[in-house]
């Protein structure tokens, strides 16, 4: 089965796995799809709690509207050498195909891990905080999201591309 | 320096040591709006324009999800065929029966 039928299966079955975020300022122009896991949706709609966690999920919440609204985003192909402030970066092992969008202000930032399907349009599977990825945590997190993957998914694999703007259709630059 | 125009010259423009100039762009980070209008004045006679705009008060879109997310399905079915009939200005019409919807 296409990835869409499935991406479709699972944002409009009877118990949704899959959910199609659009900013959250309705007048937005949606550039990029961004599909969220139910782990992701259940942090990103307010009310967030007042303090500093809540805080940071809304700023969260911003940074995937950005991919959305298609705003000009800086992408790391390289995970062993990227800039800190990258929103996009590939994560270790590259084929894999799972990448991790960064919310990195406030410090410490939002690690959010998921995989393209196709061009402009990303899965965001698992989250979280920034300082519970230790480094021995990481593989950890990564076969979380792969897992993820495989139980929505099954035998289709993530999308995978040779060049940056196979994953996207503009407004980026490779860092 | 890119624009064309060293160091000197743009101290020389903006009123400001060398040094000092030369201090101020290894940090951009603590600029002000004042100081990217000056420098981008002095580099180039360009000024920046600001705006507000009030995204909350204008209309949500009307497209915020793909378009192949909410569209029918069409599938087959073993009892699906195909019914041609030709009008009788010769249009070839094609219609299928039964239409199943999924999804």
């Amino acid at each position: 089965m296409a990835i869409r039928d499935k991406i479709k299966g699972h944002c409009n079955g009877s118990i949704s796995k899959l959910f199609c975020l659009s900013p959250l300022i309705r007048s937005t122009p949606v550039i990029r799809t961004l599909f969220v896991s139910t782990e992701v949706n259940d942090v990103v709609y307010p009310p967030w709690p007042p303090n500093r966690n809540g805080f940071r999920l809304a700023t969260f919440r911003g940074v995937l509207d950005a991919f959305t609204a298609g705003e000009m985003i800086s992408v790391a192909e390289n995970p062993f050498k990227k800039p800190p402030d990258a929103f996009l970066a590939r994560v270790d092992p590259v084929t894999d195909e799972v990448w991790d969008i960064r919310c990195v202000d406030p410090q410490p930032g939002i690690r959010c891990l998921g995989s393209f399907a196709e061009k402009d349009t990303f899965i965001a599977l698992t989250w979280g905080y920034r300082e519970d990825f230790d480094p021995e945590d990481w593989p950890i997190e990564i076969n979380r999201c792969k897992e993820k993957w495989k139980e929505l998914f099954g035998t289709n694999p993530p999308f995978r591309g040779k060049h940056l703007d196979e994953y996207l259709s503009g407004n980026y630059y490779a860092v | 320096m890119k624009s064309g125009i060293s160091q000197a010259d743009l101290a020389r423009r903006l009123g400001k040591k060398p040094d000092r100039v030369c201090k101020m762009l290894a940090a951009p980070g603590n600029w002000t709006a004042n100081t990217a209008s000056d420098f981008l004045f002095a580099i180039s006679g360009a000024e920046i324009k600001y705006g507000i705009s009030y995204p909350l008060d204008e209309a949500p879109r009307n497209l915020t999800r793909p378009e192949w997310l909410d569209s029918p399905q069409i599938v087959s079915t073993n009892s699906a065929f195909i019914k041609l009939s030709i009008q009788e200005d010769q249009n070839l019409k094609v219609q299928m029966w039964p239409p199943v919807r999924v999804g």
